[in-house]
């Protein structure tokens, strides 16, 4: 567990240009909104044992859901934390060949794909499309 | 000396400028890992950075303060030199393989430590110098070292301790090459066991053997039970015979190298008691020659009377079946030269020659070649069973002809064991 904690005191996790590009969008997030995400982060990391060490990996999973039409001030959170914990539930079933890029990417793809509404189905798919991609 | 930076680099988990400074570094051995596809990793991986990067540290032995990374890199560099220093004893050692058919030994030389090593070599090597995952089984004169976690170490440092004393025990050995294959023969006769899946330090069985000897002012390492019987009387002197020993130790410097000398006085204590056990308590760790042979050759003169003789021929010839005649012939137990009289009366047929003869032991085999030509051992001269003996023998019989493909046929092992005996009783007659 320390680990996870040892991760905050190298860096301080941002979401600031993801919170102005909603904005632009007219998705308003609130500070405890982006702190509930942060702290997600660090939970699904630890139930998974995985420890995350890229600073900017949070905005980069968050960052494509800004090109859904679906994406509302009421439903940014759920989506967002079924994102963050179906990335890394994915990131540790695969190895190195499959990249956080193409990851972040099937993962919009699929959530789009649903209308954001993710579920266990979208993990299948997305697992057999990262695997297709490799 | 260890300098341990790195433990108080890591384990001070309140610093945060330590962990500040380490970031760059771990980061780097991450992108290293994931080859820069990936900035997350297991738990498991995480750890096994910050062992590599500790160890790492511990490895640089330099007094100058330079960043982590430099310190990285020079530890890095002496960890390889310690695998290359792996990688060239292995290859001496695999170049003087001794002649003992232990599994242990074997995989140590062919491959526990190749496996260390080609995880080292592989691309992800980098993260596998700080941990051993071998069982290094093969015990050295201490033991073996993971037991008891001997010398506290890991990775190369403990590959390295590891062969190095297993080395030197190794070198110990080389000076009696010619005598392992005998000694062997006579422990696994001794304890009717094969000392293939024993966990056995030759180094050791061969030092007590000498040590004996050399007790008793013989330049050798093989016993014979009246030996053994000298050694017991030293049961309740045990200043004398520590004393004694001490003095062989000393002599120890004569015959090998000092490096070896030290390792093995270093050993003392715990030879003396395993010695002394030895002589204590008769449990048999002192390998004798088996006598056997000397009570079959006395068997040569109590023949049969011809009387006896007659009537034990009629009786075989009335049975049928080969195992009534065997069985018959080894409740009897003739001596030699009626043996040889009974198959000159062909009691047994072909097939039931290959028999009879695959029911013998190796001394009686032995016994065989001898009386079919009794000039066939001079004092002194070694034989070997090849094509020249083969031509040396009488083949007039039958029962002749089949003894010699029977001994043909015998697998190599069988085949030094009834030579062995051979020389044995040449020396005899």
């Amino acid at each position: 567990m320390s680990e996870n904690k040892d991760m905050k005191v190298f860096y301080k996790h941002s979401l600031a240009n993801f919170t102005q590009q909603a904005l632009m969008k007219g998705i308003e997030l609130t500070e405890q909104q982006i702190q509930q995400l942060i702290e997600y982060q660090f939970q699904v990391c630890s139930k998974l044992d995985w420890i995350e060490l890229g600073h900017d990996r949070l905005e980069m999973i968050c960052t494509d859901f800004l090109q859904s039409p679906y994406l509302t001030s009421n439903n940014i959170t759920r989506v967002l934390k079924s994102a963050i914990l179906y990335y890394y539930q994915l990131r540790s079933n695969l190895d190195w060949h499959t990249s956080d890029y193409t990851l972040c990417n099937v993962i919009f793809e699929i959530a789009n794909e649903h209308f954001l509404l993710i579920d266990s189905s979208c993990f299948t798919a997305m697992l057999k499309k990262v695997r297709d991609c490799q | 000396m260890k300098l341990n930076k790195a433990n108080s680099l890591i384990n001070s988990t309140n610093s945060h400028k330590t962990k500040e400074k380490l970031f760059p570094l771990i980061m780097k051995l991450v992108n290293q890992l994931n080859h820069s596809q990936s900035t997350s990793l297991s738990r498991s991986n995480y750890r096994m950075i910050l062992k590599t990067i500790e160890y790492m540290i511990d490895h640089d032995y330099s007094s100058t303060k330079t960043d982590i990374e430099s310190s990285f890199q020079r530890g890095y560099e002496q960890v390889q030199i310690q695998a290359q220093q792996i990688q060239n004893i292995l290859s001496h050692l695999q170049l003087q393989r001794l002649p003992y058919n232990n599994i242990q030994y074997r995989s140590i030389l062919n491959h526990q430590i190749d496996a260390f090593l080609a995880r080292c070599k592989k691309g992800d090597g980098l993260f596998h110098y700080y941990h051993t995952d071998e069982d290094l089984d093969y015990p050295l004169l201490d033991g073996i070292p993971l037991d008891h976690a001997m010398y506290h170490l890991d990775g190369t440092d403990l590959v390295l301790t590891y062969l190095q004393r297993f080395q030197l025990e190794h070198e110990f050995c080389v000076y009696f090459y010619q005598d392992i294959s005998l000694l062997i023969q006579q422990f696994e006769n001794q304890r009717g066991i094969s000392v293939e899946g024993l966990q056995l330090s030759l180094c050791e069985v061969i030092l007590i053997q000498w040590l004996a000897n050399q007790l008793l002012h013989h330049n050798s390492i093989f016993l014979t039970r009246k030996d053994v019987q000298v050694l017991h009387h030293y049961q309740g002197n045990d200043e004398q015979l520590k004393r004694e020993l001490r003095v062989c130790f000393n002599n120890l410097k004569h015959y090998f190298s000092s490096e070896l000398v030290n390792h093995l006085t270093q050993h003392f204590s715990l030879i003396y008691v395993r010695f002394n056990q030895s002589i204590q308590d008769e449990t048999d760790l002192f390998i004798c020659c088996d006598d056997q042979a000397e009570e079959k050759i006395i068997l040569q003169n109590t023949m049969a009377s011809e009387k006896d003789f007659l009537e034990h021929l009629q009786h075989l010839e009335g049975l049928d079946d080969v195992e009534l005649k065997i069985h018959y012939l080894q409740k009897t137990s003739f001596s030699i030269t009626d043996l040889v009289d009974m198959l000159q009366h062909q009691i047994f047929v072909e097939d039931e020659l290959f028999y009879f003869f695959d029911t013998l032991q190796t001394v009686e085999l032995a016994s065989f070649l001898l009386v079919l030509n009794p000039e066939l051992c001079v004092f002194h001269q070694i034989r070997k069973l090849d094509e020249t003996l083969w031509e040396e023998i009488d083949r007039q019989n039958e029962w002749q002809e089949s003894f010699i493909d029977y001994l043909k046929r015998c697998s190599a092992k069988k085949k030094e064991a009834i030579a062995t005996v051979l020389n044995q009783l040449s020396l005899l007659n």
